[in-house]
C-alpha cells in the first residue's frame, strides 16, 4: 500500500481569444477497490459553469462551458490518494474482448504473436484462456525488447498495426500494441490513463484480464503497474480514455502543456 | 384509384415545388433529386393491417426490450441466446452508452420497419431501422396533396387517415419530454433528408434547430432564441446520427454536434429520440435473432417471419451458405441503404470463388438470405402500367403505447430487373392507403 500526493496541471493556451468553450475534464482519480480518494481539490479556470459527470465506462469528471472569450484553460487537480493494489477484482465487460478503432490487429500483429507463441512453444497460435502473468510477462519483455520509447514519432491518431510498423512511439502506443497483442490472444485488455510516480507528463498503461481480475502493467517500463499508479481514465484504447476534450468557437491555434507531480507519503 | 393518374403530373410538379428532395451523396458530390411519386398506391386490406400491426408491435417492443438488456444487465448474453460477438464488437454498439436508462426507458421511439409481401401472400421482415429512419413526410405530403388534387377518390374510398403522423410523433415526444420545449434537430441544409426535418417540425409543433442553436449550460440543454432569450428543451428530435452528436463523447472533429448533450442525456435532463446506441439493435447480424428474441423477452412465438437467413458465424449455415451461394443474396452486415448486397446469381464463376473467400476470412461480417420473390406492384409508365418490385417502410411509434402508423413508404425500383429498392439507389414512392372498411 502506497499514500500518494499528486498534482496534475493541464494549461490549455490559446494564440487568439475563444468563446463558447465546452469542455470535460477527467482529472479526477478512480474510486475503486484499487485506490480511494483522501483528499481532492480540482480547479478550473475559467468557467461559468462546472458539474461532476460519470460515463458509460464508469470515468468521473468534471464538464463545464466558459462562454464569454478567453485566451487559455487552466485545470489544477490534486490530493492524496491511497493505492493499495496491483490488481482489482470489477467485473469484466464483454467490450474488452474485442478490437477496437485503434487496436485492429494487422499483419505485423499477428505476426509478432505468432512468433512469440513460436517462442512459447505453443506454435498452435493463441494461447486461448490459460494465459497467466507469466505468458503476458514474457509478451509484455518482448515488445519492450522491439519498440524504442521516442516522443514525436507517433501522433495521437496513431493506430496499434501503424505504431508497430515505425518501431517507436510512446506509452500510447505502447499500450495500444499491448493490449491488440492481448486481445488477440483471446486475453480481454483495457487501456488505462494516469500518473505514475515521479515528474512528467500523465501516462498510460493496460490491464489484462487474468485469473478472475485485472492486472495493471505497464509496457512502457516493461512493469507491473504497482501501487505508485493512479488512475484516472480506462476504456477500450486511447479515445475513450482521454483525459481532456473541449470544443471552443474562435479561430486560434492551441499548445497544451501537461505537468504532473506524484510523490510517496511515507 | 385509377383516376389519380391523370393528377399525377400536377402533384409530382406541386412536390417539386414543395421541396420533396432526396440528396444523394455519390464521389464525394452531393446531388439532390425529386423522389419520384407514383399515384398508384398500394392497399392493404383492413384485416390484413391488423395483422401486421400486431406483428410489428410485437417486433418493436422485443427491441427495445433488447436495448434495455444490453446496455444494462445484458441477460439474453449470459443467458447463451446470443453470442456476445454479435453485440459487442457490432459497429451499432456505443460503450458510452453503457447503464443509461433514457426517459421513461423508451429507446426506438420511431422505428421503420421494411417489409416484403411475397407471392403467396406472406409477409416478410427485411431490415429493422432504429437509428432515425426517414421517410414518413413522404406520404404524409403525397396524400395532402393527392387529396387536394383528386377528393372524390378519397369519398368513394374508405381510406384510413395518415395524416394523424404528426399527431402521433408530437404525443411520443411529449411523453418522454423531461420538461422543456420539444425540438427536430437537423444538421442542415444539406441533409439528404432536410425536407422531412423542416416537415416534421412544422407539423408537430416542434422547433427546427440547428446545431448551433442548442447549447449545454449547468447539465441542461437550452434552445437560444434569435432575441437571445433562452428556452429549456425537454426533448430532442435529433436527426443527426450517434457518432457526430456530441464531440465530447463520440467523433471529436464533429462539427454538426452539440458538446456536452450526451452528459445531459445520461442525467435525465433531455429525452434524445431516439436513443443512441440503437445501431446494436437493427444490425444486420442481430436481425437473425429477433424472433427469438421475441420469444425471449415476451413469451411468444414471432407474428411476423424474417426472410430465411443464414449466419456465417455459425458452422452449419457457413457450409449452407458456401453450397447454394449461386442462388442466395449475401450481406454485409456493417453497411445500410442498399449498399454491400450481393446476389449470388448476378455473379461470375470467378468473383462467386472470390466471394467465397471473403465469407470464409470473415464469417462474422456476412449473413446470406434465400431471395424472396416478392410481389411487383403496378407503376405508371406512359399510357399504361408496369409491374416493379417494391417494398414497405411500416412506422412505429412508442410513447405510452407502441402504435403503428396506418400507412407507410412504399418504395418500388424503377429498373424492371432489380429487388433493391432504396431511396439512395434512385427508386421512387408510392402512397400506402389502409382500408378502414
Amino acid at each position: 500500500m502506497k499514500r500518494l500526493r499528486f498534482r496534475y496541471e493541464m494549461h490549455l493556451k490559446l494564440d487568439q481569444a475563444v468563446w463558447d468553450h465546452h469542455f470535460l475534464i477527467r482529472c479526477r482519480p478512480m474510486e475503486s477497490a484499487r485506490q480511494q480518494k483522501e483528499h481532492l481539490s480540482v480547479k478550473i479556470e475559467p468557467a461559468d459553469f462546472i458539474w461532476e459527470v460519470k460515463d458509460g465506462f464508469g470515468n468521473e469528471g468534471y464538464a463545464g462551458s466558459a462562454k464569454r472569450p478567453h485566451n487559455s484553460l487552466l485545470a489544477v487537480s490534486e490530493g492524496v490518494v491511497r493505492v493499495d493494489i496491483t490488481k482489482t477484482s470489477e467485473p469484466l465487460h464483454p467490450m474488452y474482448r474485442f478490437s477496437s478503432a485503434y487496436t485492429m490487429p494487422g499483419e505485423g500483429i499477428r505476426r509478432f504473436l505468432g512468433e512469440a507463441c513460436l517462442e512459447q512453444g505453443r506454435e498452435g497460435g493463441f494461447w486461448g484462456r490459460n494465459v497467466g502473468e507469466k505468458e503476458l510477462m514474457y509478451m509484455m519483455d518482448r515488445l519492450y525488447g522491439r519498440f524504442v520509447y521516442s516522443p514525436g514519432a507517433t501522433t495521437v491518431e496513431t493506430t496499434a498495426e501503424e505504431a508497430l510498423a515505425l518501431g517507436r512511439g510512446v506509452c500510447q502506443d505502447y499500450a495500444h500494441i499491448f493490449i491488440s497483442l492481448c486481445r488477440l490472444a483471446g486475453i480481454p485488455a483495457r487501456y488505462v490513463a494516469g500518473l505514475m510516480l515521479g515528474e512528467g507528463v500523465s501516462h498510460a498503461w493496460v490491464e489484462a484480464w487474468t485469473d478472475g481480475g485485472w492486472l495493471g502493467m505497464d509496457p512502457t517500463n516493461n512493469r507491473l503497474a504497482g501501487d505508485g499508479y493512479i488512475k484516472l481514465t480506462h476504456g477500450r484504447d486511447f479515445r475513450d480514455g482521454s483525459i481532456d476534450r473541449g470544443r471552443f468557437m474562435g479561430f486560434s491555434g492551441q499548445s497544451q502543456e501537461i505537468f504532473v507531480k506524484v510523490e510517496e507519503i511515507i | 384509384m385509377r383516376d389519380m393518374v391523370e393528377h399525377m403530373e400536377g402533384i409530382n410538379r406541386l412536390m417539386a415545388r414543395y421541396g420533396v428532395k432526396f440528396g444523394i451523396y455519390k464521389n464525394r458530390e452531393f446531388h439532390e433529386q425529386l423522389f419520384p411519386f407514383d399515384p398508384l398506391p398500394r392497399v392493404i386490406g383492413r384485416d390484413e393491417f391488423l395483422y401486421l400491426e400486431k406483428g410489428l408491435a410485437q417486433r418493436v417492443d422485443a427491441l427495445n426490450c433488447f436495448l434495455a438488456d444490453v446496455y444494462g444487465e445484458k441477460k439474453i448474453v449470459k443467458d447463451g441466446v446470443i453470442p456476445e460477438d454479435f453485440i459487442f464488437s457490432s459497429k451499432g454498439y456505443l460503450p458510452q452508452c453503457e447503464g443509461m436508462v433514457p426517459p421513461k426507458q423508451v429507446y426506438s421511439h420511431i422505428s421503420g420497419i421494411d417489409l416484403v409481401q411475397a407471392k403467396d401472400g406472406d409477409w416478410y421482415i427485411l431490415e429493422d431501422n432504429l437509428r432515425i429512419p426517414s421517410g414518413a413526410s413522404y406520404p404524409m405530403i403525397a396524400r395532402e396533396l393527392t387529396r387536394q388534387a383528386s377528393p372524390r377518390t378519397f369519398m368513394k374510398n374508405h381510406v384510413a387517415d395518415n395524416r394523424n403522423y404528426a399527431g402521433m410523433l408530437k404525443e411520443v415526444m411529449n411523453h418522454v419530454n423531461t420538461g422543456g420545449i420539444n425540438v427536430v434537430l437537423t444538421p442542415g441544409r444539406y441533409n439528404a433528408a432536410f425536407f422531412e426535418h423542416s416537415y416534421l417540425a412544422e407539423r408537430s409543433g416542434a422547433i427546427l434547430a440547428m446545431p448551433q442553436d442548442l447549447y449545454v449550460e449547468n447539465n441542461r440543454l437550452y434552445y437560444r432564441q434569435y432575441q437571445g432569450k433562452q428556452l429549456q428543451v425537454g426533448t430532442v428530435y435529433r436527426r443527426i446520427s450517434d457518432e457526430y452528436l456530441d464531440p465530447l463523447c463520440f467523433e471529436p472533429g464533429s462539427l454538426i454536434g452539440v458538446p456536452g448533450i450526451m452528459d445531459v442525456y445520461r442525467s435525465g435532463n433531455v429525452a434524445l429520440v431516439n436513443a443512441p446506441g440503437n445501431g446494436v439493435a437493427d444490425d444486420k447480424g442481430i436481425y437473425y435473432f429477433v424472433p427469438q428474441m421475441v420469444k425471449y423477452y415476451l413469451g411468444e412465438e414471432a407474428i411476423l417471419k424474417n426472410a430465411p437467413t443464414y449466419l456465417a458465424f455459425y458452422e452449419q449455415d457457413r457450409k449452407y451458405i458456401l453450397e447454394h451461394l449461386g442462388r442466395l443474396v449475401v450481406k454485409d452486415v456493417s453497411e445500410a441503404g442498399g449498399y454491400g448486397v450481393v446476389f449470388g446469381r448476378d455473379l461470375e464463376k470467378e468473383k462467386l470463388e472470390e466471394l467465397k473467400r471473403t465469407i470464409i476470412g470473415d464469417a462474422r461480417r456476412f449473413i446470406a438470405q434465400e431471395v424472396i420473390d416478392f410481389i411487383d406492384l403496378d407503376i405508371v409508365e406512359g399510357d399504361g402500367s408496369v409491374p416493379r418490385k417494391a417494398d414497405l417502410r411500416a412506422f412505429v411509434l412508442c410513447g405510452k403505447e407502441t402504435k403503428i402508423w396506418p400507412s407507410g413508404l412504399t418504395r418500388f425500383s424503377r429498373n424492371p430487373d432489380s429487388f433493391v429498392v432504396n431511396s439512395s439507389q434512385g427508386g421512387g414512392f408510392k402512397d400506402t392507403w389502409v382500408l378502414s372498411q
